[in-house]
């Protein structure tokens, strides 16, 4: 009888506390106030990566009298010099959703030569507040100021393929939240053929 | 004959008895020994048609994505363990189909390790909020 009670005491309690143990503990606040000897720390930086094919302006051609045709995110496709792609009017969108402002960069994993080929090949980028104030200066402490020429560059320019600081404090506070990047590329008559893909990365650090 | 099927009784009883214990001793072993810690950490994304950053600490928060996109988070993992400890990820919920959780790893005392968790967003997902847990196991070896 005491042997019963007994396995029945350690299999209950041994039950339990696996599977209070396999269930796992919560971390509900800031990693910092977790206990024990062993810690994970959620840290405060994301990042998001945008396939260029999100910008897609499909398949074309050069045409036979054209030396290059050049196609951005704000709705340039010359029909004299492009055939068969699609025009593109709205670039990418950046969004902050959180509540910490951040420090935003930018990258890309190949350069002009390498996603598009051939001669002079052009692969460009720039960058525009779509809600007006969306990013400034970095201010004292965590705040941003505002400063209309934070955001940089503004105007088409090659990419980066190492981070590039784009935005020192990119707000949290709707609505001035949201950035563009606009896109641009010429493809010459002798660029690679088939499917091309670039990656655009974005990095968030919070301040 | 009854004295016989009385113990054969306390036999059954005996072995049920024995069976218990060591299941119960071997749960016990793993709850106090072979998992030294596990954490329950919330993960969340939202699939919508532009993409979003949420770098809030207090769970892992994918924001937005779009379509064909990944966001990630990075997570720092350490101990204060007197010997290495495996570190084993498993996620739930309808978000785990496109997390991409890393392969386990031995982490050794003192030593803060990167890890970087991402959100593969499929071409053609619904659009909506996804959430899960992941669980962060430190096992001993």
């Amino acid at each position: 009888m005491a042997l019963a009670l007994l396995a029945i005491i350690i299999s209950l309690s041994g039950t339990l506390l696996f599977y209070s143990k396999m269930k796992g503990e919560s971390i509900t606040a800031a990693a910092t106030t977790t206990q024990g000897l062993a810690r994970v720390n959620i840290t405060s930086r994301a990042s998001i990566n945008f396939t260029i094919s999100k910008i897609d302006w499909g398949s074309g051609y050069v045409n036979d009298t054209a030396l290059y045709c050049q196609l951005n995110s704000e709705g340039l496709n010359n029909p004299a010099n492009c055939t068969n792609f699609t025009t593109v009017s709205e670039g990418l969108r950046l969004e902050n959703d959180g509540n910490r402002n951040v420090e935003v960069n930018f990258s890309t994993n190949n350069s002009a030569a390498v996603f598009i080929g051939g001669t002079n090949p052009i692969y460009q980028w720039k960058f525009l507040n779509n809600e007006s104030d969306s990013c400034g200066s970095k201010g004292i402490g965590a705040n941003c100021v505002t400063n209309a020429s934070a955001l940089a560059p503004q105007v088409y320019t090659t990419v980066s393929t190492t981070p590039l600081l784009v935005c020192p404090c990119f707000r949290a506070q709707n609505p001035a939240d949201l950035l563009n990047v606009e896109l641009q590329i010429r493809i010459p008559s002798d660029s690679f053929s088939g499917l091309r893909e670039s990656i655009i990365t974005a990095v968030g650090t919070a301040i | 004959m009854k004295s016989k099927r009385i113990r054969r009784k306390y036999l059954y009883l005996i072995l049920a008895c024995s069976v218990m214990l060591t299941v119960g001793v071997i749960l016990l072993f793993f709850s106090y020994y072979a998992v030294y810690k596990v954490y329950d950490l919330r993960m969340s994304l939202i699939v919508s048609n532009h993409s979003a950053f949420n770098i809030d600490p207090e769970s892992i928060n994918f924001g937005t994505s779009s379509p064909g996109n990944s966001n990630s988070r990075t997570i720092v993992l350490s101990h204060d363990y007197s010997k290495p400890l495996l570190i084993h990820f498993k996620s739930s919920g309808n978000i785990s189909g496109f997390v991409s959780l890393p392969a386990d790893f031995y982490l050794q005392p003192h030593l803060a390790k990167e890890v970087t968790l991402s959100a593969n967003t499929p071409l053609s997902p619904q659009q909506g909020y996804y959430e899960g847990r992941l669980l962060v196991y430190f096992r001993r070896i």
